[in-house]
Parts: C-alpha cells; structure tokens; sequence
C-alpha cells in the first residue's frame, strides 16, 4: 500500500529545514531587550529543549517551562482550548517574556486567538514575545526543536518524529491579524525556511476582535 | 587490681548495654512496629547487611517481600547507589537519608537527602517535596524540588513543580511543567545526625494489583 502524500511529507527529510542553521536576529533583539528588566520572568512554551533552557536561565530569575502540545493526550490532534487555558496558571503581569517556539503553526485560528489573549495578561505591559516558526505554505509539517548552540544565537532545527500534530499556515498578514492584543517589533523570514516575529504587550492591553 | 579492673570494665560495658537497650525501646516505643525494623549498619565497623529482599511480617494473615534494599559495600561500589527502593514499594510520609538513594517505587511525602545523591529511576513515581545534594531524575516527579548542587533531567523525566538548584541540565525532549530558578547561594545544611524513613508501608504484588496497608509509622535506618 502506497503511502498518502501526508505520511510522505513526515517520513521524506524536508528539504528546507534539514540541517539548516541561522543566527537569529530576533532573538538577539529579545535578549536585549530582556536583560534590562529586573529579575526576568519567562515561560518557554515551545518543545522541551536542554540548550534552551541552560541559555535562558543565564538570563532569567526564573524559567517557566511548559511544551503545552506535549501535554496532550493525542499527539496528532491540537489541544483543546480549554486544556490550553485551564494550563496557563502563571500569575497575571508577572512575565516579562513568552517564546513560542513551533507552536501556532499546528493551532487553528480561533484556539491560537484565545489563547493569545490570555498570554497577554499574563504578561507584564511591555512585555516580549518571540514567535518562531515555519514558512512552508503546504502539507502536514513535521515537529521542529529549535537548539541555540552558542552565545551568538545560532538556531538550529532538529526533527521530532513522535509528533504528527496538524499543520496551519498562516500569511504574514493572517499572523498580524490574530496577533492584535500584541505589538510588532520587528519579524525576519529567513532564506532556511523559518520566520520569526516578536511582539510587545502595549500599555494597555487591546481586545482581540 | 588486675581483677578490679576486669570487673570495673565489664560494670561498665553492662551498663553501656542497658543504656542502649532502653535507648532502642524509647525509640520503638513511638509506636508499635509491625513491619520489623529494617536497619542498616555503620559499614565501616560493622559487618555489612545481606543484600538480598527481606522477608517482613505485616498486620494480618498476608506478608509480602519488601523491596528495600540496603547494598553491601560491593555493590555500593558496582552501583554508585546505597538504598534501592523497588518498584513495587509505595512509602507514604518522609524519607530522611543519609546516604544515595535511588527510588524506582512511589514516594508521597517529603524526601530530605543531605548530602547525597536522589536518583528516580524510570519507573519512579514520586509526589513529595525533594531536598537534596543532587539530584537524577528519569521517572515522574510532582513537587518542589531543590537541589543544592546540580540536578539533571532525563529524557524519559515527567516533572510538575518548582525547581531550585545551583545548576540544571536538562535533556530534549523531557517532559515538563515546572517553574525554573537557578540559585547560586543554595548551601547545603548541616548533616542530620541520624537517617530515619518515617513511612507508611504499602506494599503490592508484581502486578500491582493487591495493596496492603500496614500502620507502621517508622523504619529506623541507622
């Protein structure tokens, strides 16, 4: 029995991603910007990555980890909004920064919407979030970890095999959209096949329409 | 004189020998112990404990293998571990030991390790507040954890709670929802001067499946 084009796209190496590696420039941006807080607190909500977490405990009091998609029973369906909301139990205003490492992508509009207006209560007003993700327009995507290997921001992709979640791309625009409680910095596609935006929580916090 | 010192000498180890007699029942008095005392030996002027399950008396007509084992010396060497507890013990109360520890069976409680290394083995189910010099883990953890020099998470770790330590590694793909504090200051208190498990015993059969309860209140490890 032939394969479907999906399982195609898990099993064939992904041309774009497979050993790309690129130093991020957004990234730089957000240390900057978080090493002039005092005491930084951050919630890393991408996939659980050693490198990750050693690099951005040299720079915050205190690290949230929590890779909410891991935490879903199914690993090839999205998780519940309710799941996501019920999990987010970090105090209101008391984050300074959220990364989402590889995550919207595989959330549809109306999930990533709500949660995103929760995220942006929990963070403190001027507050940061990175967002780095694919830029393939097609196809069920394989599970990305994104490993920082040293001082200079190097990102580098890794495949996860043991996720097969669904796959939702979103414009740049169609980004801008669902990000309006949030504040754009600055966003960088990168010729690898990433793209990575970081917002800002304004003063006052907007409705999500 | 040679005689009086004899007699001098043997009047006082007699009564060194009921001091400690009722220094043991003061302490077993706490309340009675149904599961016998499991203790381990000083391994440097004792001889050291049989490695292998002892068999423990429960309340009741049933009586289970206890799976904790305290190494001999030989295997403390071979295993870098002093007290294994087994798979299919579950400890309910406070672990205080003065020695590594590895846990591949259930924990509720608080676990004091001074000192020493905690290892939760995969098949560890731990729900306890942990304290200790460092720490493995590569089984389930729900609760604060502090760890005065490093601690180092597996990938096969399942971890809720808040974490303390002076340095963390953590490998990809571990499971987590754990809050993360780096804390350089962390000293590790003074040693306690004497290593106790105050625990309820359940105990269970291979499968898991038969639980029994005893009211055993404390294991005196020496």
């Amino acid at each position: 029995m032939q394969p479907s084009i999906l399982e195609n796209s898990i099993n064939v190496p992904c041309s774009p991603f497979e050993d790309a590696a690129h130093e991020s420039r957004m990234l730089k941006q957000y240390v900057k910007l978080l090493v002039r807080c005092d005491n930084p607190e951050i919630l890393d909500m991408g996939p659980v990555c050693g490198n990750n977490i050693s690099f951005f405990l040299d720079y915050a009091a205190k690290l949230h980890v929590y890779d909410v998609l891991a935490h879903t029973n199914d690993n090839s369906r999205q998780p519940s909004l309710t799941f996501l909301i019920k999990n987010l139990t970090y105090k209101k205003n008391s984050l300074d920064g959220i990364h989402l490492w590889d995550m919207h992508d595989h959330l549809d509009n109306k999930t990533f919407g709500s949660m995103l207006s929760e995220l942006s209560l929990l963070l403190k007003p001027h507050g940061l979030l990175v967002m780095i993700s694919s830029n393939v327009v097609s196809g069920q995507q394989p599970f990305f970890q994104y490993l920082k290997t040293d001082k200079d921001l190097t990102v580098m992709l890794q495949k996860d095999r043991s996720r097969r979640l669904p796959y939702f791309y979103r414009t740049n625009r169609d980004i801008e959209k669902v990000m309006k409680p949030f504040e754009r910095i600055g966003s960088y596609i990168c010729t690898n096949g990433v793209r990575e935006f970081l917002f800002r929580r304004p003063k006052e916090t907007k409705t999500p329409s | 004189m040679a005689t009086n010192n004899g007699l001098l000498l043997g009047v006082r180890k007699e009564i060194a020998r009921l001091w400690n007699v009722k220094g043991n029942n003061m302490q077993s008095s706490v309340k009675p112990l149904n599961i016998t005392n499991v203790r381990t030996t000083d391994t440097k002027n004792k001889k050291p404990p049989q490695a292998e399950s002892r068999q423990e008396k429960t309340t009741g007509a049933m009586t289970e293998n206890i799976k904790i084992r305290f190494a001999t010396d030989m295997e403390k060497n071979q295993r870098g571990v002093a007290t294994f507890i087994g798979e299919h013990i579950t400890i309910e109360g406070s672990i205080h030991a003065g020695e590594d520890i590895e846990i591949e069976g259930a924990v509720k409680g608080n676990i004091t390790c001074q000192s020493h290394q905690l290892t939760v083995g995969k098949k560890g189910r731990i729900e306890a507040d942990i304290q200790a010099s460092s720490i493995v883990i590569s089984g389930k953890v729900s609760g604060n954890i502090v760890a005065f020099n490093t601690i180092r998470i597996n990938k096969t770790a399942d971890i809720s709670g808040q974490i303390k330590a002076k340095s963390v590694s953590v490998e990809d793909g571990a499971f987590l929802k754990a809050s993360i504090e780096l804390d350089k200051g962390l000293k590790e208190k003074p040693q306690m001067p004497q290593h106790r498990v105050e625990a309820i015993l359940f105990t269970s059969d291979a499968h898991g499946q038969k639980t029994l309860k005893s009211d055993t209140s404390s294991i005196s490890l020496q």
